[in-house]
């Protein structure tokens, strides 16, 4: 039975969350709490009025923000060296999710100009020229058949997508 | 009550619920055999469909889709060693041990039968438990309400992370989703709450985008990066050999079937274990229902029993998951958070009134869970040799489809581009919650619950004014709220001063 304890990666891992988590509620409670004070209060016959239960809310939190603080003092020597830093990430799978977010970007923007169905099935050609790339003629099929059923498929179920340039 | 439970059936078979069933049926079928994608994803994905549907077609679809799930997913879990789904995973020891040895078929015949008699084990306990809850729920008023969402939160925090500094993690995120859904009008006058003087922000946060944000960005944020198809070897040999003596199997240890549908059952009752521990606990049943120690050491090497165990027990959790949803309001897991979503987009409100009024759709909820079993199973057994190759859609090529169904999904709810982005906020929000290990359940069950929370705080206090906190059934409740929340703390000192005597 050793006297020193050397904790794991895997604990110093959660201590940094329990940390980033702790402040995060600090800060969400507290801008809560001050935006509770904005809230008009109207002079009528409401016994909790508002703010009420919003109050009760942001206290309870910080409540509890300060009983996980108390936790993570208690097992402080568990987390006394430096935290872990979290895994390197691949550099190539951010650029790929960049690439999809701004995509995806240029898609929310011309879709209502172009209509879902021409806007879906280019947005879905690129995609799949990309990650499921050289077999062109699936490729097509499935972007063109989807975005066209899909269509008519929400216009059965009354879900209105945008028209665009087509006529129907 | 037979009259209602007639109805009920009646309302499923009407053509157009039944079209949106086998729909649903169709897609939790192709949803379970993929392993990159969740049923809880998919619930979320599918939601902002059911707006223009009626409450019996919206929940045939979504609940015909859910408990399909678990039955597919026991597939790809026998035939690849992957979990189709997060439910099927104690399915692998014993049912990819047998695929091994050659027996894929009598593996998959168990995994099948047994998930057919757990399904209808959980739609049973369903049917019985309305009317044994019925007068419980009936009694209750406002202030009880309260309290046993209060409970429900309680317990979905403590129960859904390990540890003492687990519980308040949970207890922080259903603090943050209750305090979310504060934002917006508040419930008796309309005073504008938190809006920050945005038109975007008076009607409150939509449910559908934040949802989808939480739910599905984080797994398709691992799908593009991770791929998610599938690289594990197919056994040999046709399929639908050996199907049979599988079925045999259930029937030869039926009362062990029998029992891991009634464990699975009592997980789902209870809020915040959820069906992967549900699996867990049944495989270890069926692993104790060894005599010897030769039959012992044979579990995981392709013992029969360790398929029908964590098959049965993955089904029968949802019918028991219902009970509390719908009579309670207090979903126990966040499919089920998901689903109780569903009520409020179909104009329901869990409670009493699924108790009364909507007494025949509640019916409609345990048909969907038989029917769609019922017909997965027979699928299953008359396609057999052919399911293998539905596993094969890569998930790149999902990918693109999903992003698709994503922005649909958050886009229609009010055609506003304010939900696209609220979407992609959360959906970081999410994101990062995956990353750090903070429960994403709670936080989605104070969102659904928040206004309901604030409601029923507000009636108790205009009606009894404080004396509210003295009626029986909320003591006990109240009780039962501090037991749950002492529990972890008083462990976490406990181990703490043992090892502190070690040390």
């Amino acid at each position: 039975m050793g006297v020193c304890y050397h904790p794991s990666p895997e604990e110093k891992r959660t201590m940094m969350t329990d940390r980033v988590i702790f402040v995060c509620t600090i800060v969400v409670a507290a801008v809560y709490l001050y935006a509770t004070t904005l809230i008009p209060t109207l002079e009528i016959g409401d016994p909790l009025g508002p703010k009420a239960f919003p109050r009760l809310l942001g206290f309870c939190l910080l409540l509890a923000a300060a009983m996980l603080f108390v936790e993570m003092w208690k097992d402080r020597q568990t987390a006394a060296a430096a935290p872990a830093p979290s895994g390197p990430r691949d550099v190539r799978h951010l650029w790929i999710l960049a690439g999809v977010v701004v995509w995806s970007g240029l898609f929310y923007a011309v879709l209502e100009r172009l209509g879902y169905v021409v806007a879906s099935a280019i947005y879905l050609l690129a995609l799949m020229a990309w990650f499921n790339r050289g077999k062109w003629r699936a490729n097509v099929v499935t972007a063109v058949l989807f975005s066209v059923s899909s269509y008519a498929l929400f216009a059965k179920l009354e879900v209105n997508l945008p028209k665009g340039i087509l006529p129907f | 009550m037979i009259d209602a439970l007639l109805e009920g059936l009646l309302l499923v078979l009407q053509w157009k619920a039944f079209a949106f069933m086998l729909l649903g049926i169709a897609l939790g079928f192709w949803v379970g055999l993929l392993p990159g994608l969740g049923g809880v994803t998919t619930l979320a994905l599918m939601l902002p469909f059911i707006y223009a549907m009626s409450p019996v077609e919206g929940f045939a679809f979504l609940l015909g889709m859910h408990s399909v799930v678990a039955t597919t997913g026991d597939i790809t879990s026998v035939l690849f060693g992957i979990p189709g789904e997060g439910t099927t995973a104690a399915t692998i020891l014993d049912g990819h041990a047998m695929a091994k040895k050659g027996q894929a078929g009598r593996a998959l015949g168990a995994a099948l039968a047994s998930s057919l008699v757990g399904a209808l084990v959980g739609a049973l306990a369903l049917a019985l438990a309305i009317p044994v809850v019925r007068p419980l729920v009936l009694a209750f008023g406002s202030p009880e309400l309260f309290m046993i969402a209060i409970v429900g939160i309680a317990f979905i925090a403590s129960l859904s992370a390990q540890g003492a500094r687990g519980m308040l993690r949970g207890f922080l995120a259903g603090g943050l989703g209750l305090m979310v859904a504060t934002i917006g009008q508040d419930p008796q006058a309309g005073v504008a709450r938190y809006t920050f003087d945005s038109l975007y922000l008076w009607s409150g946060l939509d449910l559908v985008p934040v949802l989808i944000g939480i739910f599905a960005i984080p797994e398709i944020v691992d799908l593009i990066v991770r791929g998610g198809s599938i690289a594990g070897e197919m056994p040999g040999g046709r399929l639908n050999q050996g199907a049979l003596e599988g079925v045999k199997d259930t029937f030869r240890h039926f009362w062990l079937t029998i029992r891991c549908s009634l464990i699975g059952t009592f997980i789902g009752i209870m809020p915040g274990l959820g069906g992967a521990v549900a699996q867990w606990l049944a495989y270890g049943h069926a692993v104790q229902s060894a005599r010897t120690v030769e039959e012992r050491e044979g579990f995981g090497k392709g013992d029969v029993r360790g398929v029908l165990g964590p098959g049965a027990a993955n089904n029968s959790k949802e019918g028991g998951a219902l009970i509390p949803t719908v009579a309670f309001g207090v979903p126990g897991s966040s499919s089920m958070a998901i689903l109780l979503g569903g009520f409020f987009l179909l104009g329901l409100v869990p409670g009493p009134d699924m108790l009364t009024t909507h007494l025949a759709v509640t019916f409609s909820m345990v048909w969907t869970i038989v029917l769609s079993n019922v017909i997965t199973v027979v699928a299953c057994f008359l396609f057999l040799n052919h399911l293998a190759r539905l596993t094969v859609v890569r998930g790149h090529f999902l990918v693109p489809v999903i992003l698709v169904l994503v922005f649909i999904g958050s886009y229609t709810a009010n055609n506003h581009y304010g939900d696209v982005v609220l979407m992609l906020f959360f959906g970081v929000v999410g994101y990062l919650m995956v990353a750090g290990g903070w429960p994403r359940a709670p936080f989605v069950l104070g969102l659904v619950l928040g206004k309901i929370v604030e409601n029923n705080l507000y009636i108790s206090v205009a009606r009894y004014e404080f004396a509210w906190l003295t009626r029986p059934i909320v003591l006990v409740l109240l009780a039962l709220a501090v037991a749950v929340i002492l529990y972890p703390l008083i462990q976490a000192r406990r181990s703490r001063s043992r090892s502190n005597a070690h040390a």
